[in-house]
Order: structure tokens, then sequence, then C-alpha cells
């Protein structure tokens, strides 16, 4: 994991560097500096030193200070600002994932037992299509029918909990789709593995054998899709972010992107990619709580 | 010497006739697939209307402001209404095809030929190289795609090709992973330790007997990718990273029709769904050519 951070932070900074422009012509060429102050104030962020360097710098203030440079554009420090914007972004993120297990689960489960039915069909179909519309193409659909037919909920800005709603769903429901298919399919695999016949010749009930032996093979294969597709949440979420005017991680990078604001594209970037690597080292933590032959494995081990 | 040059190069002739008759094969179990042949033929459609658009509406209708048409409802004169500066939908929307599906099949056949040629490499030499090449396309791939495009545009500026560069760069690790991984078994082959014994360059067995051998897996993976990019490129222009303004494409312009949502909601509505029917006519032909290709694979 720790590699992972930081061979992305090295991509994002060299990425970065690539950019015509150092730091000291994009804060003052606009305010009319001179050549000797743009190249003084260079020298002041330490802009003349080798990629290398600045790039260890850079690493160091981050790890031992909590320092990720400061804004061109507001002057503040990146790290205050992510820190008053991620909340925001984490907890869309996780109503989301919650939204997207409790509608993609259920309907997975039932598509799966009740196989090539309607009740199977019509999920399965929906979750087809869903697949294919873009997060901004559903945010304006529910805006239309939420804001503006049934007049129930701000579609902009965040300013109770009823505003997290359409975004949530925004968010949550293709996610939901992709859960439903990947349940789906997992379920399938395992009600065809040969100690579920030999639970159904030892009369398991269908609910025992769905419940106490399906699901519980399948579990594990489910949560490492949900992990997977966190990224494509986090993705999902900057779209959704400027679609509802949401004052959160994505908006942050696109403004920061739209104004050349290093720093800020950056820090941004490098946290995202530091989350990410989280959720997928909790991915692997939550392996152990599902399935006993891992934890046995450890536990084996400790003693 | 020479003799032997014949055998191989029969071989392969035979090989050749082998695939065609896999060809014909696929392409019947296809037809019955009847949401992939819908796929193929909305697609097929799109296509041709991006064609021939100039013939339709000329590029100069899709940028002509009219002010006294401003917002207007879809009428017989303009069938999809017109926009906030009074420009023709219909004529914007046939030209922002060209730039929408360009992306989507562009970047998608690049980043298939790139993908499975380094995929197949890095299969084939394996040990240091291969362990080099994936661990550096583990950094890739832990960037959010988006995110990655994002900053790529940030970095190259925004204009069609560099959205196709972003979208294709972002994208390889996935293909690389997936062709690395159905290549492996292939390369232990006695077929490919014979070719490498009669002395055929690297090259020349990877694309003549590796990658072949995989195709299906390709293709398959091709077209959801084309689907996927489609996406990408759409979101990437609606962020207005993507595409300069009065330039046609349709997630740019759902971004334009968001201002006017509640007045005339056509504008955001017709773009968004053109994506959405895109990308699924690409999906579920995917998903057919999926099944078709390995009906064993079939749920």
């Amino acid at each position: 994991m720790i590699p992972i951070i930081i061979g992305v932070s090295f991509l994002i900074f060299v990425m970065i560097d690539i950019i015509p422009g150092d730091p000291g012509s994009i804060l003052l060429g606009d305010r009319g500096g001179t050549q000797q102050e743009i190249d003084l104030l260079n020298d002041q962020l330490g802009y003349n030193r080798p990629l290398l360097v600045r790039f260890a710098s850079y690493m160091y203030d981050m790890v031992f200070r909590f320092d990720l440079g400061t804004s061109y554009s507001s002057n503040a420090p990146v790290g205050t600002e992510i820190a008053s914007r991620l909340p925001i972004t984490i907890t869309l993120a996780f109503l989301s994932i919650i939204f997207s297990l409790v509608i993609g689960l259920p309907l997975g489960i039932l598509s799966a037992v009740k196989q090539n039915t309607l009740l199977d069909r019509i999920p399965t179909g929906s979750a087809l299509v869903l697949a294919s519309v873009p997060t901004f193409v559903l945010g304006v659909i529910l805006m239309l029918i939420f804001t503006f037919w049934l007049r129930l909920l701000p579609a902009n800005g965040i300013s109770d909990w009823r505003s997290y709603i359409m975004p949530m769903i925004t968010i949550g429901l293709p996610q939901a789709g992709y859960q439903l298919r990947f349940c789906r399919s997992s379920m399938l695999e395992t009600l065809r593995q040969d100690y579920i016949r030999t639970a159904r010749a030892k009369g398991a009930t269908q609910n025992m054998v769905i419940w106490k032996h399906a699901l519980r093979n399948a579990l594990l294969l489910i949560i490492t899709q949900a992990g997977n597709s966190f990224a494509l949440l986090l993705g999902g979420s900057v779209a959704t972010e400027a679609l509802f005017g949401i004052q959160g991680m994505g908006s942050y990078i696109i403004a920061g992107i739209k104004k050349q604001d290093l720093p800020v594209v950056t820090g941004g970037v490098v946290v995202f990619a530091i989350l990410f690597a989280l959720v997928i080292l909790l991915v692997d933590l939550s392996y152990a709580f599902v399935d006993p032959r891992i934890r046995a494995k450890y536990s084996g081990r400790g003693n | 010497m020479k003799e032997k040059y014949v055998n191989i190069s029969s071989l392969e002739s035979s090989l050749v006739f082998k695939k065609e008759s896999q060809l014909k094969e696929t392409w019947r179990r296809l037809k019955k697939d009847k949401l992939a042949i819908f796929g193929l033929l909305s697609i097929l459609t799109l296509i041709l209307l991006a064609i021939v658009a100039d013939f339709i509406a000329s590029y100069d209708s899709a940028l002509e402001m009219d002010l006294s048409h401003r917002l207007a409802a879809p009428s017989l004169e303009h069938i999809f209404g017109c926009d906030g500066y009074g420009r023709d939908l219909f004529a914007r929307c046939l030209h922002g095809a060209r730039i929408s599906l360009f992306i989507g099949f562009f970047s998608g056949f690049s980043t298939c030929i790139i993908g499975s040629l380094l995929g197949a490499m890095v299969g084939y030499i394996g040990g240091k190289f291969d362990a080099i090449v994936m661990r550096i396309l583990d950094v890739f791939s832990s960037i959010p795609s988006i995110l990655f495009a994002m900053v790529w545009v940030a970095v190259l500026g925004s204009s069609t090709l560099n959205i196709c560069f972003a979208i294709i760069i972002t994208a390889i690790p996935a293909f690389v992973r997936l062709v690395r991984s159905s290549v492996l078994g292939i390369v232990e082959m006695e077929y490919i330790e014979a070719c490498r014994a009669g002395g055929t360059p690297m090259f020349r067995i990877l694309v003549k007997h590796v990658i072949p051998n995989t195709i299906g897996t390709i293709i398959v993976q091709l077209t959801a990718d084309i689907s996927s990019q489609i996406l990408i490129a759409a979101t990437l222009s609606f962020l207005g990273l993507g595409i300069n303004p009065p330039q046609p494409e349709w997630g740019a312009m759902v971004s334009e029709g968001k201002e006017f949502l509640f007045q005339a909601a056509h504008l955001t509505l017709i773009p968004g769904l053109l994506i959405c029917l895109a990308a699924f006519s690409m999906s579920v032909l995917g998903d057919g050519l999926r099944d078709a290709l390995d009906p064993r694979l079939k749920a």
C-alpha cells in the first residue's frame, strides 16, 4: 500500500511538472510582476531545486507536517481546504455504498434464486441499462423529477439532510446495478457447487441453503467487488459534485485544474489515491471477518 | 531451411481457414441474440449518421446562432428544437456524434492495439520485465480513471486528440492485465516453443500466434471499453475539460443545456439519451459477442 501511495504521488507530481509554466509566473504573471520578482518567488518556493528533491520535500511535508502546500488562487493551505471538503465527499461515498448495497444485494440474490423468471429479467435488464447511463445524465433526470415536477428536493449545494438524497441516488444507483449483476453471478456460481447439492440432499430447506450456505460463500466475492468499485464511485462523485454544486473533493480538483492551481490538483489527487488504497486495505481486512478459513489460518499461527 | 519456412506458412494458412469458420459460427450464434443485434444496428446507424452528417446538415448550421429561435421547442423546422443561443439542436447532435463516437472508437481501438501488444509481450517475456511493468501499471490503476483522465487533460490542454490520449492511457492497465492473464497459458504451448526454435522473431510470434489465440477475449474487452470510453469522454466534456465551447459534443451539450433544465428540458435530455444509446449499444453488443464467442460462459 505504501509503495503504491508513493508511486501515485510521484506520478502525479511528475505529470503536473510537465505543465508549462512555473509557479512564479502563474502567481505573478497576470499581476504584472517583473521577471526579477518571478525568479525571486520561484526561489522562495523552492521551485529551482531538482524534481526529485522537490518531491522528497513534498512527501516529507505531507507525512510529518500534514502540509500539502499552499493554494495559488486562495492562498490558503491545501491541507486545510481538503480537510473541510473531505467529510462531504466521504459522507456521500458512504451513503452511496450503503444505498447501492441495500438495493443491489437483495435484488441480486432474488434474481439468482428466481433465474430466468420475470423477477430475474426486470432487475437484470434495468441494471444493464443503468450501466450505460453517465452519472450526470442520471442526476439531470432526477433533478427534473424531484426538483421540477415533484418539488421535493433542493437541486443545489448541501443545506440539510435532504440535499444528500439526490446525489446519493445519482452515485449509488448505477453502483447498485453493478452490485446486482455481480451478486447474481456469484450466487449462481455458488449454487452450482457440490456442497450445495449435498446440503439439499441432506434435507436443508431452500431458505437454509440460500442464507447459510450460498450467500456466505458468495459474500467474499461480493465484498471484493464492492471495494474495487469504490474507484468508480469516487469517479462518479466528481461529476455528481459538479452537477449538484457540492463543495467536495471532486469540485475542488476540477476548480484547481481550471485555475491551473497546481498544489490543489496534486494534493487532491494524492488524497483521493490514499483514500482508495485505504479502502482496498479495509476490504482485505474484512475477509477475515467474513471467511472463517482465513481467520483460522492467521490465529492458528499466532498461538 | 527454405522447406521449413514453407511448412510454417502452410500451417498459418490452415489457421486462417479455421479462423474464418469460427467467424461464421460466431455470427450464426450472435444473430440469435436480439439485444446484441439491436446494439449492432443502432451503433451502425449512429456511425452512418455521423459519417453523412455534412449532407444532412452543414457544420455551419450547428454553429449558427439565431436568437429569435432561442430555446425553441421541437418543431418541423427544428426537429430537436433550438438551444440557448438559438442553434439547431439536431445539427449539433449530428455533428456532436462525430466527435463523441470518434473519441470512443479511436481510443477504444488504440487501447486495444497497445494493450494487446504490451499484454502479450509482458506475458511472453515474463520475469523481471513482467514484474516491473505490472508494478508500474498498478500505480496507474490506483487512481480513479476519470480523475486520472482529468489530470492528463490538465497537463496536455483540451483538444479532441488530447482527450483520446488521456482516455487511452487510463484504460491501458486493465487491458494489459486481461491480455496478460489470458496469454500466460498460451506462451507455454509447444507450438510457441517450435516457433521460437525455428527462429521466428518475437514480434511475429506475438502477432501471428499468441494474440490470435486470445482474440475472443480481446474483442469482448474492446467493445466494453468503447462503451465506457464514450461515457468517460462525455463526462470530461460535461465537466468542461474536454471540448472547446462552440464545438458540439454530447457531454458538453448536456452541460450547456443544464442551465435551461427547467425551461427546456429537451436540450439536456436529447444529447444525454444519445450518450446512453451509444454506450448501451456497444455494451449489449459486447455481451452478445462474449456469449457467441464462448457459449460455455453463458450464465
